[in-house]
């Protein structure tokens, strides 16, 4: 109940985690595992963000990856085509990213359930389909190919992979942290009311439209910041970053990790990587594997991996908590 | 205080409300009666701003209500309970209150800090207290019992410290004990003073027990209203609802 408390904890399991990550080089110089964290950073930031609405604001989107392609895109096209610094290129991924789910958001948060799934799936489309046609500027299904370039900012080089590493684990970390305080904050409760019960809370004089477009607006950009560090890590952005297949590899990080802990995405963007990776060195058929495996997992762990210390405090009959879903 | 004038709403061609004028003075403690489909429900929909009125007016301390979206309505005063509680399943009894709390003071969208914020805690617990919820203060909604979810869905509305609080059907589902108990807790809040209760209910006893002053609604018109006394006796409500066992009763 101290907020100071609550806010020193999470700060310092952040600053951990990231000491962690920037110790792991040390202990293990492997490319695979620098690779693998870069990836999760990315990934990790994807579901994280898309679990706001999901378990947080009960606000299916079958089209969050639309932010994480825009995120790459803006990102990779500032630093390539307008030449500005890092900083300024992050800047204006964090913007676009804010602006575009700002539109889609006004529109979308209105409709409820599936109506609201499919409409930003169909923006997701759209989204898409202008990145595939617009050649000139994307470079079209090719990709923005051709690398690009970091220009060195405060000392830092990101052509440089020990700088692009702990860059990347700085940003997912940072972003975490953030998403984490905003969650545990009064307007992260009121989400929880609106996933709860929507009519109720307007019924106590919450305006449902504005909280849920502030949080798709929210969830967007942290989106946007897992596609930044994705086209650091490919140095370029691809039209499958904000194809629905990456929304849809999103929801199952989120199936897998679980819904109701805030590490939950994360663990599952983890898991399902460690997967994909495994898989694809055995078998060709690697979608028929994922999708027994998804199947496992909505049969077995039905709420995720994680959930699995909520059941071991609370007989599995009694309502989770919000407190234990955080 | 609560008036409204010529009220009017249909669905198709069904009138819901038919030309509906009533009267609720500061302070007083309502019932509005009537069979199943006779609008009372939607009649506190249209006040709560859960409908829109086809024409008329309602006014809260000479205020027009009509248009007002629903979380607007709240902050000019008007709270809510329902039938059918509507709780926050995930939270606890205390977190549902002060996150109720956080929205009355503006402060719903707050992205700094931590919840709850301590403003809210003094009321919150001061609700609990006078609805008997303080023990299950650490309850999530969800496991709690039928009657406690109707409590806290009471406090709820309550919290918020409204001018008038609509109560649907506050004992429905209840035992004999508890219907007692929760009308006897209306009662008390009512006599604290400064709170304008209307109630719809169907338990003619504790209605007749605890309402100043009853308004009978059927097919969506006023059919009747004055005191219990007056509509115990009243030949056209006893025809259309209370038949003839409650006037013998009330004899």
């Amino acid at each position: 109940m101290n907020p100071l408390r609550d806010w020193q904890k999470d700060s310092l399991w952040a600053v951990l985690a990231l000491l962690l990550l920037l110790a792991l080089p040390l202990a293990s110089p492997s490319r695979v595992v620098i690779d693998f964290i870069i990836r999760l950073c990315a990934m990790g930031l994807l579901a994280t963000s898309l679990n706001m609405l999901v378990g947080y604001g009960g606000m299916v989107s079958f089209g969050h990856a639309m932010f994480f392609g825009s995120g790459a895109y803006v990102f990779a096209l500032m630093l390539q085509k307008a030449s500005v610094s890092v900083p300024v290129a992050l800047l204006s991924a964090v913007v676009a990213c804010a602006v575009l789910a700002a539109v889609i958001g006004a529109i979308c948060v209105r409709l409820k359930g599936i109506y609201f799934s499919f409409l930003t799936l169909a923006f997701q489309m759209l989204l898409h389909s202008i990145i595939i046609t617009w050649t000139s500027m994307t470079g079209g299904d090719q990709g923005l190919t051709g690398g690009i370039p970091r220009p060195v900012f405060w000392g830092i080089d990101l052509a440089q992979s020990q700088h692009m590493y702990v860059f990347c684990c700085v940003m997912a970390v940072g972003g975490l942290l953030a998403m984490r305080l905003l969650m545990q904050s009064p307007f992260g409760y009121t989400l929880r009311m609106l996933r709860d019960n929507e009519d109720r809370a307007a019924y106590l004089g919450v305006n449902v439209w504005r909280v849920r477009l502030y949080a798709f607006v929210l969830a967007g950009v942290f989106a946007g910041l897992g596609g930044v560090v994705m086209s650091l890590f490919v140095s370029g952005a691809f039209p499958d970053f904000s194809y629905w297949t990456m929304s849809g590899e999103a929801v199952f990080m989120i199936m897998m990790g679980g819904i109701h802990v805030f590490i939950g995405p994360l663990v599952g963007a983890g898991l399902l990587q460690i997967f994909n990776d495994t898989v694809t060195r055995f078998t060709p058929y690697h979608g028929l594997a994922l999708g027994v495996v998804i199947l496992l997992f909505t049969l077995g762990f039905q709420r995720g991996v994680t959930d699995i210390f909520r059941v071991l405090r609370r007989p599995s009959h009694e309502a989770p908590s919000a407190k234990e879903t955080s | 205080m609560l008036r409204v004038e010529n009220l009017h709403k249909s669905f198709g061609g069904v009138h819901a409300i038919e030309d509906l004028s009533i009267d609720f003075a500061a302070g007083s403690l309502s019932a509005v009666i009537g069979p199943n489909g006779a609008g009372k429900t939607t009649f506190f929909n249209l006040i709560s701003g859960g409908l829109q009125p086809d024409s008329g007016k309602i006014l809260l301390d000479g205020e027009n209500m009509v248009g007002l979206s629903r979380n607007a309505i709240v902050h000019k005063g008007i709270g809510r309970a329902f039938q059918v509680a509507k709780l926050f399943k995930s939270l606890t009894v205390e977190e549902s209150l002060r996150a109720a709390l956080q929205s009355a003071l503006g402060r719903a969208a707050q992205m700094h800090g931590n919840f709850p914020l301590m403003a809210t805690r003094d009321r919150a617990h001061e609700v609990m207290a006078q609805l008997g919820l303080a023990h299950k203060a650490d309850t999530v909604s969800g496991n709690l019992s039928h009657g406690d979810q109707k409590l806290l869905d009471m406090a709820l509305a309550l919290v918020l410290r409204p001018k008038v609080l609509l109560l649907d059907e506050p004992v429905a589902g209840m035992g004999p004990d508890e219907r007692t108990q929760m009308m006897d807790t209306v009662q008390q809040l009512w006599r604290q003073g400064g709170l304008t209760i209307v109630l719809i209910e169907h338990d003619m006893e504790l209605v007749f027990r605890v309402a100043q002053r009853i308004h009978v609604l059927s097919y969506g018109k006023l059919l009747a209203q004055g005191s219990p006394e007056d509509i115990r006796h009243h030949p056209k409500v006893i025809e259309a609802y209370l038949g003839k066992a409650v006037e013998h009763a009330g004899d």
